[in-house]
């Protein structure tokens, strides 16, 4: 079967299709869950450089310090705080079905299990600006 | 200055053309050549779906255009396509609610495409039947000779009624981010019928039914991306099926879940006939018990 005829939406399903909100999380969720993923192999690659004696240690360290390192250490706690938070709603609603409101008879204009989990989903996402806020201010104070 | 409009006016305005539109439609021959857009005017009057615009293309314009439809109001499930982005029905979107000058329609994403605007729906199927989409349970004797009713109270049916309204259009499908990726993904319209079937309290199957879908390309593919939800033209919300399979699943492993399931009413049942109701129509099918 030629592409055409497979006619697969592909990588480009993640994020198209003028979708609402959740489908934006979705899309988050995984792209930070990649970068999450990449970051503990580096992690390991840096950290593991301890083996190498007390001098290729300090040496790494050095590599990865400065302003730069410290902007994409921050960085990293916003993707971090992403994943975690909307996680949060992910856990709620998928393994313990809460939020989501009980089947009933579907009546035009539909109110779906979305609109019900919508409040935890800005909720959550309040939380983690509060949290990214306050974690900025404790980098700012401690260069 | 009141003037009343009498119904001959309105009759007038019904058949007035109100805006002409562009249809872009994405044609493709079949034969794995890359497809091409076409551009073809249709005059537009108040009412107009865009299933009676395409309708209109093939009268009068271009009688190659193909597409599938039957009912023409949302009922079998056939004209599904993707209408300026977004997968809709075709006979569920009026034209001038788009309010747009160029209306661009392309077949369903993630279903093979035979011609034009019409997709093979085969996967769909395929997907529906593998989660048993009927009631299981071991008094098959009962099941294929009815006697007797099966006790449900009208709670009972409401917790699974919405997701019987389920037309297997195959948008919810189309719109799934996992889908686009993940081909075999079992997918939200077989999802939300599992969960039918494991709320249903005449389904005695709730065991083996937590299995079904218990693997990488079934439910726990779904992230709860609520595509499917958002574009499901029935208010099925299949997303909410998903999650709930999810969570019966766990109940049922972690806890030890157990359905409780009906059995038939009661062979007499007590209570007095009310005075002055008619008799029912005489019975059309014998009875083999
Ligand atoms: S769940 Fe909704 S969108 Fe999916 S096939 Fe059924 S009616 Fe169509
Ligand atoms: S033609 Fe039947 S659903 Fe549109």
């Amino acid at each position: 079967m030629g592409r055409f005829r497979e006619n697969r939406a592909g990588f480009g399903g993640w994020f198209g299709g003028r979708l609402g909100l959740e489908k934006w999380a979705y899309f988050f969720q995984r792209i930070t869950g990649l970068l999450i993923y990449l970051y503990l192999l580096l992690h390991i690659v840096v950290t593991g450089s301890r083996a190498f004696g007390p001098d290729a240690w300090e040496r790494t360290m050095q590599a990865v310090s400065g302003p730069v390192f410290r902007f994409l250490e921050y960085l990293l706690i916003v993707v971090i705080t992403f994943h975690a938070f909307n996680g949060i709603r992910l856990i709620v609603t998928e393994f313990f079905g809460w939020a989501l409101g009980r089947p009933h008879r579907p009546v035009y204009p539909y109110r779906t299990s979305l609109h019900h989990q919508r409040p935890l989903f800005y909720t959550l996402m309040v939380l983690a600006f509060v949290f990214l806020i306050i974690t900025a201010w404790g980098f700012l104070a401690n260069p | 200055m009141s003037r009343t409009r009498s119904l001959s006016d309105i009759d007038i305005q019904m058949d007035k053309v109100i805006r002409e539109v562009t249809f872009r439609i994405l044609r493709y021959n079949g034969t794995g050549e890359p497809p091409t857009e076409r551009d073809y005017t249709v005059p537009v009057k108040r009412g107009m779906t865009v299933l009676d615009g395409l309708l209109y293309i093939k009268e009068n314009l271009d009688g190659s255009v193909s597409f599938r439809y039957s009912c023409r109001m949302g009922v079998c499930g056939s004209c599904g396509m993707i209408i300026n982005g977004k997968p809709a029905l075709a006979c569920q979107t009026q034209i001038l609610d788009l309010d747009r000058d160029v209306i661009t329609l392309r077949p369903m994403d993630n279903y093979p495409n035979i011609k034009d605007l019409v997709p093979d729906l085969t996967n769909l199927f395929e997907k529906h039947r593998r989660i048993k989409p009927y009631i299981i349970r071991p008094d098959r004797q009962e099941l294929d000779h009815p006697t007797r009713e099966y006790a449900q109270s009208p709670e009972e049916l409401e917790a699974f009624l919405q997701f019987t309204y389920c037309i297997k259009c195959g948008l919810c499908l189309s719109a799934c981010p996992t889908v686009a990726t993940d081909p075999q993904f079992i997918g939200p319209q077989a999802l939300g019928q599992l969960a039918r079937y494991m709320i249903d309290n005449r389904d005695a199957n709730f065991d083996e039914r937590c299995d079904l879908v218990d693997d990488v390309h079934g439910v726990w593919r779904c992230h709860f991306a609520g595509a499917c939800t958002e574009v499901c033209p029935k208010g099925v919300d299949p997303a909410l099926g998903a999650q709930l399979v999810k969570h019966y699943i766990l109940k049922h492993h972690w806890f030890g879940m157990k359905k409780k399931v009906t059995q038939l009413i009661p062979e007499t049942v007590s209570g007095t006939r009310r005075e002055g109701i008619p008799e029912p129509p005489p019975r059309t099918v014998e009875s083999t018990t």
